[in-house]
């Protein structure tokens, strides 16, 4: 076996395990990251079958694969600030067609609601950011936090 | 001396991912982040002997990027909630 | 077995070699397998814990780990640009995008709370796709990657290959770097296309945005908290050390493994520790000369190939005795037009201003 195709099996299963954490997992941030496990098992595969000549190494695959790492980054921060918009939106770090049915989400959402309004001391008035509330109750939350530790 | 190199770099590799248990078991936030950025100067060693072993002399300037940028995930670590790092 | 391996891998240098010297050989082989089966490991591992262990910080750390491993692996497929790049964006920014926006969407939705839930709590549903299906369907597509891998690694070689072609007119096209020459010569046009998507990322991402403040500094800004004191000297060290290493990338590209993208990955990093420390602070609008920098770009490099229709006989070609002057001023202005796109993803803001302290 060369190392070309040592690489290119290994690539073949951190493809399964990309799609295999894709599937499964609902929390957005460990789906971006199974995204990214499963682009650079792509990567890899390009990189190991520019291996395969036994007497020089192609570049225009190390090319691709370079524009790729830079797109893959790029895609990954547009997908981490829709994620942070989304969750700031709903509170929610998981999609809703993940919920089993439609009648699902509307229950967990207003649970979701007022809990965190029972938490913050009362819910803020419709049409207001309700963002920065979190965002101040949550570095509150922090300063006790930190006073507590010393 | 290529040979002791090649096992050097096996040697670190094998390190590292022993060292990983660290990584997994915690406890704290810090613990795990502690042991990533030491796996990035245990990188950096694999580079080099990897830069001897192979002859690519590039290899060299991808640890010295590593080195440079190794503050980069530590200062971030550092700008979560402390609530959140104890754990 | 392993006897055939080391054979396999040493045929091509142990030929004309003395007997002697053939066992040097075969253990460096069996030690370059050791080498790449342990990382093989290593990226397996750590990939299905990234995607499948229980706790959302361990697999955001086991990412940058990933990343670190990942350029190895790249260095050993004798791929020193891609290194770059890996080291460049793995270190320099996905590992603070990532735990940035950790730090975002921890503590509202049970997986890893103040107090983490063993079990999850009512707003977080059931896995809807049963395990069964799961695993078929990866390792259905694990297969197929992995045969086309196999097939194209047993299949003999075509003896003209694009890469052939690109190494055999390396001479024509200005630079000594054949990464380099394909992405700015050979295969400009797909260049273009990458920049443009990084500029259409940033456009998407600022439809979506509208926090200014979730990438800063944090507390360090309250007048009751001030920053740590090894950040002062930190920064004053990295910055320049920082703006050096870009202007190196850049120039080495020409000749080794180097260029605009690992260049402007970096200065984006620069960028990135900047705004993490509050000396840069997010502006909602971008200035006219941000906006200059993000398509900058696209404009230089769409003008200069464009005058190579008429110039040089065809669009995207330089003018002979041209190449490496164009090449360097497009790979430039590239730095400059990639750097600023992914500081300003990670900032999730219009523009950049700086901390008037």
């Amino acid at each position: 076996m060369s190392q070309a195709a040592f690489y290119a099996l290994v690539a073949g299963a951190l493809t399964g395990i990309g799609i295999y954490g894709l599937i499964t997992q609902r929390h957005l941030l460990r789906r971006v990251l199974a995204v990214n496990i499963l682009g650079s098992s792509v990567f890899l595969l390009l990189v190991a079958l520019a291996r395969r000549h036994p007497d020089y190494v192609d570049p225009v695959p190390h090319a691709m694969v370079l524009t790729g790492i830079v797109i893959a980054v790029s895609a990954t921060a547009f997908a981490l600030v829709l994620a942070r918009r989304y969750h700031a939106a709903t509170g929610l770090t998981h999609l809703p067609e993940d919920e089993e049915s439609e009648e699902a989400l509307a229950p967990g959402l207003l649970n979701r609601r007022s809990l965190a309004d029972r938490r913050s001391g009362g819910g803020p008035p419709p049409g207001q950011p309700e963002r920065r509330q979190g965002a101040r109750r949550r570095s509150d939350e922090d300063r006790r936090s930190d006073e507590g530790a010393q | 001396m290529t040979l002791l190199y090649t096992g050097l770099a096996v040697f670190l590799l094998l390190n590292l991912l022993v060292g990983l248990m660290r990584v997994y078991f915690g406890p704290t936030a810090a613990d795990r982040m502690l042991a990533a950025l030491l796996f990035g100067t245990t990188t950096v060693a694999v580079l080099l002997l990897l830069a001897e072993a192979m002859a690519l002399s590039a290899l060299r300037d991808v640890a010295l990027l590593f080195t440079l940028l190794a503050a980069v995930v530590a200062l971030a670590f550092t700008r979560l909630p402390r609530r959140f790092k104890g754990r | 077995m392993i006897r055939a391996l080391a054979d396999d891998a040493v045929s091509g240098a142990a030929t004309g070699a003395a007997t002697g010297a053939a066992t040097d050989l075969e253990i460096a082989a069996l030690l370059w397998w050791a080498f790449d089966g342990l990382l093989a490991l290593g990226l397996l591992g750590l990939a299905y814990q990234v995607v499948a262990g229980r706790q959302l910080f361990r697999s955001v750390v086991l990412f940058i780990i990933y990343g670190l491993l990942m350029a190895v692996a790249w260095a050993r497929l004798a791929a020193p640009d891609l290194a770059l790049a890996e080291a460049a964006i793995g270190a320099g920014l996905t590992g603070a995008l990532l735990l940035s926006a950790y730090r975002n969407l921890i503590g509202t939705d049970g997986e890893e709370g103040p107090h983490a839930p063993i079990t999850p709590p009512a707003g977080a549903p059931p896995m809807t796709v049963p395990r069964w299906a799961a695993l078929f369907a990866a390792a259905l597509a694990g297969l197929l990657v992995a045969g086309i891998g196999w097939v194209a690694v047993g299949l003999q070689p075509p003896e003209q290959t694009a890469g052939r072609l690109a190494l055999e007119q390396l001479a024509e096209s200005g630079v000594e770097n054949p990464v380099t020459a394909v992405l700015l010569n050979f295969r400009s046009i797909d260049t273009i296309g990458e920049v443009v998507v990084l500029f259409v990322a940033f456009l998407a991402a600022r439809v979506v945005a509208q926090e200014l403040d979730h990438a800063g500094p944090g507390d360090w800004l309250r007048a009751s908290q001030r920053e740590p004191l090894l950040v002062g000297p930190l920064i004053a060290f990295i910055a320049p050390m920082a703006v050096l290493v870009t202007g190196y990338l850049l120039w080495a590209g020409g000749h080794q493994p180097g260029g605009a993208f690992q260049a402007g990955a970096v200065l984006a990093a620069l960028a990135v520790l900047l705004r993490l420390t509050g000396r840069l602070r997010p502006r909602l609008e971008p200035t006219l000369l941000e906006r200059s920098v993000l398509v900058g770009g696209v404009v230089l490099f769409s003008a200069i190939g464009l005058a190579g229709a008429g110039l040089a006989g065809a669009v995207l070609e330089y003018p002979p005795g041209w190449d490496y002057r164009l090449i360097l001023l497009i790979e430039t202005v590239l730095t400059l037009s990639i750097a600023l796109p992914l500081a300003l993803l990670f900032s999730g803001s219009g523009g950049l201003r700086q901390e008037v302290r």
